[in-house]
């Protein structure tokens, strides 16, 4: 029964992750494909869209390949823990799979557009509109108090019922609801979870900050009406952010509430963060769909570009295989990617290396001092 | 305000800046008082050194456009901050000094180059009323919307 429940939701976890893979060339802004810059009016043209397919095609194969591996070995293996260990290597192997199906796809692009005459219409013109910053430009921080409010009582919760708790304090389990393995009952083993609470509001904040400090990418073919999108592309991400730091925090906080508490519920406790990370995927997939890259899929009434030009900016120099932005003359730390939707670091900037292997590293030490604090 | 920067053109970046800025001023597209992006946040926007953008907001400053605001940062000054000195009078004259110079060499007449002076008047007030236009019609568009709507919910009744 528990083995089942696992390979379903970890194929559930694959197929998810594969659909946000499938969905990126629909939801990149029109006037990309797959990292390489093309006039709007040729995303689908028969060569683009066949390159499109291409990706579609190899990428589901492979994905559905992983996911019957992953399910016939755990099946025949004498290991009856195996199915545990597989979920990692399965997901690491997706992102290598996509990241190679990608980069043919990339390669295709280059060379239809070597082949193309689109060169003609380009213009290094930049765009900025200057009141980016005004009006409603972030999702109000001050929801980070409410952070600060659940860890607070968290580790209230602990303390006040520290002596009720058992002396053994069940720490894995299966749906069975049969116990793996329990720990020492200790404050360190108790504090672990407000410690990664205090962790993971860390690191949203940060990148909540980080999304603040974007800078505007203004599609020069409908200057005013991706203004306003690029703005609300921002503050609805930003918000998201925000809610989704809140929701971690929260889901962590219960499940030591369920496990340790004086209504225990081992079953709750473990669909707690099955809810939350599916809930979580299922609305990133929404978000990313209804907004798209850059808010391009965004609906802008009451404003029109008076004759949306035919002009594009090529800055394809500047993207090393379609993925790494590297520019030296462009001082911003963070920019838009080219495939998918969010930011990625501009990689000429060393501030922008420290805050990546920072959080890195941050994610590491954490982690460590959690294993080291249960035992 | 929409600012547009060639990155290939022969007319320096600062100073593209700098003309589209009066420019604005001019147009009514920013107003008294409006807050103008910080220097690091422009430059990262058009993906350009700090100097330069320091540059134009230093150049700005000292001719009395922009303002350093305590909580806003900067922002476009009061219009009797840079009302046209004697100094800025004698300055435009020379400036203009090569260009009717020329048109004069090229067979120009007054009356032609002030007939040209009238029509760049004109472009940079007609934004002014534009904008304000725009305005109106934006009004009328959700007046027209409100009663629609409140149309639809009478036939609901």
């Amino acid at each position: 029964m528990d083995f089942t429940i696992v390979i379903i939701t970890y194929s559930m976890s694959l197929l998810l992750i594969t659909l946000i893979f499938l969905i990126m060339p629909f939801i990149s802004r029109k006037n990309l494909s797959f990292g390489i810059t093309i006039p709007e009016d040729q995303f689908n043209s028969e060569e683009v869209r066949k390159i499109r397919k291409g990706y579609l095609i190899e990428g589901s194969i492979i994905s559905i390949l992983i996911l019957m591996v992953m399910i016939v070995y755990s099946l025949g293996s004498s290991d009856e823990e195996i199915i545990y260990k597989m979920l990692a290597p399965a997901l690491f192997a997706e992102l290598g799979v996509f990241g190679i199906v990608f980069l043919n796809a990339y390669r295709k692009m280059k060379v239809l557009k070597e082949n193309s005459e689109w060169k003609l219409i380009t213009r290094d013109v930049v765009i900025v509109e200057t009141s980016m910053q005004d009006g409603k430009h972030m999702f109000s921080p001050l929801w980070f108090v409410l952070y600060v409010v659940i860890i607070a009582l968290n580790i209230f919760f602990v303390m006040y019922y520290y002596d009720v708790m058992p002396d053994q304090l069940p720490t894995n389990f299966g749906f069975d609801g049969v116990v793996t393995h329990y720990t020492q009952k200790s404050i360190g083993a108790l504090l672990s979870m407000p410690l990664t609470e205090v962790f993971l509001g860390f690191i949203f904040i940060i990148m909540y900050y980080m999304i603040g400090r974007t800078k505007q990418q203004v599609d020069i073919a409908k200057p005013k009406v991706s203004a306003i999108q690029n703005k609300r592309f921002r503050y609805l991400w930003s918000g998201f952010i925000v809610f989704t730091g809140l929701m971690m925090i929260l889901c962590f906080a219960l499940m030591q509430v369920f496990m340790y508490g004086p209504k225990p519920s081992l079953l709750i406790a473990g669909i707690i963060p099955l809810v939350m990370t599916f809930g979580m995927i299922g609305a990133v997939i929404v978000m990313s769909v209804v907004i798209g890259q850059s808010g391009s899929r965004l609906s802008v009434k009451n404003n029109k570009d008076q004759e949306p030009s035919v002009f594009i900016r090529d800055d394809d120099r500047f993207w090393k295989l379609g993925s790494f932005y590297f520019n030296k003359n462009d001082p911003s730390l963070f920019v838009e990617k080219r495939f998918g939707v969010g930011w990625t670091i501009n990689c000429a900037r060393p501030i922008a290396w420290l805050i990546f292997v920072g959080i890195i590293l941050l994610t590491l030490g954490f982690s460590l001092a959690t294993v080291y604090l249960s035992k | 305000m929409l600012m547009y920067i060639d990155m290939e053109s022969e007319i320096p970046i600062y100073v593209q800046l700098r003309n589209q800025f009066i420019e604005g001023i001019a147009t009514g597209m920013l107003r008294e008082g409006e807050v103008i992006p910080s220097v690091r946040q422009l430059a990262s926007d058009i993906g350009i050194n700090l100097h330069t953008v320091n540059k134009v907001y230093a150049l700005l400053k000292q001719e009395g456009f922009f303002t350093i605001h305590r909580k806003s940062g900067v922002i476009v000054s009061q219009r009797d901050a840079y009302k046209a000195s004697e100094l800025y009078q004698a300055k435009l004259k020379a400036e203009i000094r090569p260009l009717i110079a020329e048109a004069k060499c090229r067979g120009l007449s007054e009356t032609e180059f002030l007939e040209y002076c009238k029509e760049v008047y004109m472009l940079l007030s007609v934004q002014e009323e534009n904008k304000h236009e725009r305005k109106q019609e934006n009004k009328q568009e959700s007046n027209q919307e409100n009663q629609r709507k409140n149309k639809l919910s009478q036939e609901v009744k």
